[in-house]
């Protein structure tokens, strides 16, 4: 069944139901789903778990919290950075929203500048806010380890949503795990679009980008089929 | 929203180039694939360089000639660049207008004041009646290189367009009989644009620069020669200054 943004799909009851909440919206007073894409909808019992999914392809980002981000500085607003993230509006990170950062202690970031972020807060009617603080670890920005914050070096390029997705799922690391035995690099997959790798050598990193460009369009038996074929050009 | 390079690309391509490589594996001076498709109709081409794709339509009427040139036809293009001011690429309503009158006078220099095709070819009768060509270009996306690829996309259109035979049947009387032969533009020679990129003035040049090169390149060069090896064409729109010699070294180089 091919269904619009909207539009909605009865449920029996959508307590037992499995959704990803950024392809349907829980509505709460009827036995009811929104969709938020135009797609096709998968309906299936797997393991007695009602699983509803939105087989769809986005192009545009539309923010949540807890999203994990790629963005770039456009500018610098009074104590904050404007920072572009492909959303409907321009985001805003705290120029202190780094850990361990105060106001004698944060970093400068330049126009143009990579970040790794995570999205606060979004609404509709005010600026998407984003931080670097991390919840899980404590590594202070001055190290250059900690989770979020610069990127430098390497370079970013766009990768349709739904590949992203794919790419932060804990449970479909193949593409990543197959260039890693070619290869040492280091990736931030933001769920906006954009995938930032970098590895020590240039052309390294060229045939890197161009590998999981053709990642996108193949299914992990291919891409190691591909990855043994160009393997003579890693240096 | 528009979306402008991060310095990390930028740095990575500049970097990259000074070791002589692209992002897509291309060496210096190597140009993209090229596909041409021709359309139904007489006059019709797609071109694709690499993912920048052009559609070329000609259309050819009989309109009366200019009185104070009454020996010459008429030749015209308009390109559409329309697709330049969606989100990623997002160009002003005015710089577009700027692009495309810039990209249609290129054209115009290339293939009228060369006389690729000679306006006086295009005349029927004398003071009386002269053909009008209308050259149509719609950029479909821009992946680099626009000029490179509507010149092609152009040149092949006027090459493959095909006119009818028109009698004059006496006073200021003409008829075209439908179905009778058609015959092709007179085409004096073919010039070809080449257009490069160059980075660290002029240290480092590459042809057909894609859409990421041409973001953060200092200046472009377009150059337009003939299998005679004569320089028809020759542009340098701004840009970070070039000395002569590399200008030279760049001709040599063909």
């Amino acid at each position: 069944m091919i269904t619009l943004p909207g539009e909605k799909i009865p449920v029996v009851n959508h307590e037992k139901v499995k959704i990803i909440r950024k392809q349907f919206v829980i509505n709460p007073d009827e036995s009811s789903v929104i969709a938020r894409h135009s797609g096709l909808i998968i309906d299936r019992e797997v393991k007695g778990e009602h699983k509803l999914g939105l087989l769809t392809r986005p192009k545009k980002y539309l923010p949540e919290a807890e999203d994990f981000v790629v963005g770039i500085i456009k500018s610098r607003e009074n104590e904050a950075y404007l920072v572009d993230i492909g959303g409907p509006t321009i985001a805003r990170l705290g120029e202190t929203e780094f850990q361990g950062a105060s106001k004698r202690n944060k970093p400068n970031l330049e126009e143009g500048a990579l970040i790794y972020a995570r999205v606060l807060e979004h609404n509709k009617f005010e600026r998407t806010t984003l931080t670097c603080i991390s919840t899980k670890d404590n590594k202070q920005w001055t190290t250059g380890e900690s989770f979020f914050g610069e990127l430098k070096g390497g370079f970013v390029f766009p990768g349709s949503i739904s590949f992203c997705r794919d790419l932060l799922d804990k449970r479909k690391t193949q593409i990543l795990d197959e260039l890693k035995k070619h290869v040492a690099y280091e990736v931030a997959v933001g769920i906006n679009g954009k995938i930032w790798v970098s590895t020590a050598k240039p052309q390294n990193l060229i045939i890197l980008i161009n590998s999981i460009k053709k990642a996108e369009n193949c299914d992990p038996e291919s891409f190691k089929l591909y990855l043994r074929g160009i393997k003579q050009h890693w240096k | 929203m528009a979306q402008f390079i991060s310095k990390n690309n930028e740095e990575f391509i500049r970097k990259s180039l000074d070791e002589g490589l692209r992002l897509d594996g291309r060496g210096l001076l190597d140009g993209r694939i090229i596909q041409i498709v021709f359309g139904d109709k007489l006059g019709q081409v797609e071109v694709c360089l690499g993912k920048t794709r052009i559609y070329a339509n000609i259309t050819s009427n009989l309109v009366e000639p200019n009185p104070s040139r009454p020996n010459e036809g008429f030749m015209k293009f308009g390109v559409d660049l329309s697709v330049l001011s969606n989100d990623e690429q997002a160009l002003s309503q005015h710089r577009m207008h700027r692009y495309s009158a810039e990209i249609s006078k290129v054209l115009e220099n290339i293939i009228k004041a060369t006389k690729v095709v000679d306006a006086e070819s295009l005349v029927v009768q004398a003071n009386k009646l002269v053909w009008s060509i209308y050259v149509q270009l719609s950029v479909v996306n821009n992946d680099g290189n626009l000029i490179d690829a509507l010149y092609l996309a152009a040149i092949l259109a006027l090459l493959s367009h095909k006119t009818p035979i028109v009698t004059s049947e006496g006073g200021d009387r003409f008829s075209v009989k439908p179905d009778t032969t058609k015959y092709p533009l007179s085409v004096a020679h073919i010039p070809i644009a080449m257009t490069f990129a160059f980075f660290n003035e002029g240290e480092t040049i590459i042809f057909d620069p894609t859409r990421e090169e041409e973001e953060i390149m200092d200046g472009r060069i377009t150059v337009a020669m003939n299998i005679y090896r004569d320089l028809c064409y020759l542009q340098k729109p701004g840009g970070a200054p070039l000395s002569a010699d590399v200008i030279l070294r760049l001709f040599f180089s063909f």
